[in-house]
């Protein structure tokens, strides 16, 4: 009888605590619709690349989504101009470098591309497309007296390949820092009428040991060239003075820089206790050696 | 596992091997020290939980880095300030010595075993020999075993205090909310020393039932490791009320959060069922005679390691749970976590895992001390018949 009782109580307990449902409390699984975006970027160091993003509503606002596959063409939307496919990073971002055969080809000429979102189990169907016109976006480092410059140009080939300059291209620069890109062009700066553009560089920016720091030149989403971006590292900063607080021995210094009181105190604890556990296995030895002579 | 909930289950379930492996020091040592008698026939079993279970709580901590191959790199590049590097330390320093308590004590044991007639594979008679290391019982030998063990007995109990505070530690030097907390280290060597008297209670249930040792698992021991098994949840049941009543008293923005979150929130039906249910419960029940008696004892202590098995997890996950920085702009899956199938499975292998050691241990050496227990009657008896 009472164990009955017993086993009823402890039954109900265990229900209780496996009731673990409210903590998995998701949505729903329905097709969502997604936003596709699609973007052309050229970069000295990356090459050129088509960046998408899928973006859907979630409680109220648009957010990234993950793990989604895109199909990428060249041209119109169909099998035969597909160039590749690749799923979205966690920002919902994904980025395909387009190969330099299919750029050359079209030099000259706006050149259309699109992206598709097909048979995805979480989200409808969804296409973009974009023209762009490649255009080449040059800077050189200069050292004038005790200025230094940028000497920026932006062209496009025409449709005999010869270079044409591009007028009137809103241009930034900036410096590359550890969360983000410092802006260092104020105002809007713009190509001239020869595609150029001449930039005095700030002398107060700091840079690494070496006085070394990563410049960006960068035109942005431009409507008809999309993002062209330049990236060159010239020795333009202050030096950086390493900060000889960060070799005293503390706590948060790094693993080189351990407080001597912690060394002490951790390896002679550590010494103490092994000893007596060398000494402990030592005697199991000891024992099975006396039990040797006993057996002679 | 989540960006947010970086330490989800396998965190939750390493915390908990670790607490039910201090038994081994509580039973060895701290009973052994104070000469407490009774506690004789629970010392092997309760060795080998503390060896399975260190074990695979060294194992568990392995599979939550999720690059098992990089382990290394926590050695070679050991930072000495972190308490990570020392959880290392300690466990591996704990491992060792619980192998050498559970090792010791059984040498007359093996040495028994070898000598006996009993009919068993040859490989396996080989294997009590070699283990046995000669013992012959002589003075020397059994003054030698005797005060090795007394050394790994007092050696043992800083060292398991050191490994399940270290493993507070891991938590209570942030400052996130629900871990920000000076009551830590003995909140957890209080709830671990709880557990692990649940588990030997556990084990001893099981094998008297199955193995039919009633003779050394009686109702009087299983009396005494109650009254044990109260003393310690009421000792845990303070730290419980400070570590709670006393957040909840102040209500400081983020901790009111969190304490809100557990008192009422998403974790309210399991907070309160372990709080009740692996805790007042068993007090309540324990308290009264009948309550004491082997079966009732089992229901209770399969209550109080479940309870505490799901206290670790109300420990690390909802915590990490509520970042500082706000969750704006991810998707809705993110905000919370639940372990993935996955991640069930591979815990559920880990429990069982630590049970199957103990089974292996359980087969290829006397769960009771023998020699230990002779001696203990030929005691009683000399006693007996002295005027």
């Amino acid at each position: 009888m009472y164990q009955g009782v017993w086993l009823a109580v402890c039954f109900t307990v265990f229900l209780i605590l496996f009731d673990l449902t409210r903590l998995a409390a998701q949505d729903p699984e329905e097709k969502r619709r997604a936003r596709l975006s699609l973007e052309y970027m050229s970069s000295n160091v990356q090459g050129n690349q088509l960046k998408a993003t899928v973006k859907s509503k979630l409680e109220g606002s648009y957010v990234g989504i993950p793990e989604v596959k895109l199909n990428f063409y060249r041209n119109e939307i169909n099998e035969d101009n597909f160039i590749g496919s690749i799923a979205t990073d966690t920002k919902g971002v994904a980025l395909l470098s387009v190969p330099d055969t299919l750029d050359t080809v079209h030099q000259g000429g706006v050149q259309l591309y699109g992206v598709s979102l097909e048979n995805d189990p979480n989200f409808q169907d969804a296409t973009q497309e974009l023209e762009v016109t490649p255009a080449t976006l040059q800077v050189d480092m200069l050292e004038e007296d005790s200025l230094w410059v940028l000497s920026i140009s932006l062209t496009k080939a025409d449709s005999n390949g010869m270079s044409q300059p591009i007028a009137d291209i809103p241009v930034k620069i900036y410096v590359k820092r550890m969360f983000g890109s410092m802006l260092v062009s104020e105002g809007i700066e713009t190509t001239d009428e020869t595609g150029l553009l001449r930039f005095e560089f700030p002398q107060d920016v700091p840079g690494d040991k070496d006085g070394k720091i990563a410049v960006e030149v960068k035109i942005e989403e431009d409507e008809v060239y999309g993002t062209l971006v330049y990236e060159l590292t010239p020795s333009w900063g202050i030096p950086l003075l390493v900060d000889q607080k960060s070799q005293i021995r503390e706590l948060w210094s790094s693993r080189a820089n351990a407080p001597i009181y912690l060394i002490v105190v951790v390896n002679v604890l550590i010494l103490v206790i092994w000893t007596v556990i060398a000494d402990v296995i030592r005697q199991i030895f000891w024992i099975r050696k006396l039990g040797r002579e006993k057996s002679k | 596992m989540r960006d947010y909930s970086i330490w989800g289950i396998y965190v939750s379930n390493f915390v908990f091997f670790v607490a039910i492996s201090l038994v081994g020091s509580l039973i060895s040592a701290i009973l052994k020290l104070t000469n407490t008698d009774w506690r004789s026939p629970l010392t092997r079993i309760s060795e080998m939980i503390a060896v399975a279970s260190i074990s695979f709580a060294a194992i568990v901590i392995i599979i939550d880095m999720g690059r098992p191959d990089r382990f290394l790199n926590v050695i070679l590049h050991a930072r000495l300030q972190s308490p990570i590097t020392w959880d290392v330390i300690v466990i591996l320093t704990y491992l060792v010595i619980s192998i050498l308590l559970l090792y010791l004590p059984m040498l007359p044991d093996l040495a028994i075993m070898r000598d006996s007639e009993i009919t068993i594979p040859a490989w396996q008679r080989k294997m009590y020999r070699i283990l046995a290391m000669n013992w012959k019982g002589t003075e020397r030998q059994i003054s030698l075993l005797k005060r090795s063990e007394v050394r790994l007995s007092i050696l043992i109990i800083p060292v398991a205090f050191g490994i399940h505070t270290v493993t507070s530690w891991l938590f209570a030097t942030t400052l996130r909310p629900g871990w920000d907390s000076t009551n830590f280290g003995p909140y957890f060597v209080s709830g671990a020393f709880m557990v692990g008297a649940g588990a030997v209670i556990a084990a001893m249930y099981i094998f008297r039932k199955f193995m039919h040792l009633e003779k050394y698992f009686t109702d009087r021991l299983f009396d005494h490791m109650a009254k044990l098994l109260v003393l310690l949840s009421l000792v845990y049941l303070y730290f419980n009320v400070n570590e709670y009543f006393i957040p909840a008293y102040k209500m400081k923005e983020y901790e009111a959060e969190h304490i809100h979150e557990l008192f009422y929130g998403n974790y309210a039906p399991l907070f309160w069922s372990v709080q009740i249910g692996g805790m007042i419960i068993p007090i309540i029940v324990l308290l009264f005679p009948k309550g004491r008696r082997p079966t009732p004892m089992f229901f209770v202590s399969i209550l109080v390691i479940t309870g505490a098995w799901f206290k670790r997890f109300l420990i690390v996950v909802p915590t990490l749970s509520e970042p500082f920085i706000p969750m704006d702009r991810v998707p809705e899956s993110w905000k919370h976590y639940f372990p993935t199938y996955a991640e069930w499975s591979i815990t559920i292998g880990t429990l069982a895992g630590a049970l199957l050691i103990i089974t292996f241990l359980v087969r290829f050496f006397p769960i009771v001390p023998m020699a230990e227990t002779i001696e203990i009657k030929h005691k009683q008896i000399k006693q007996a018949s002295e005027p």
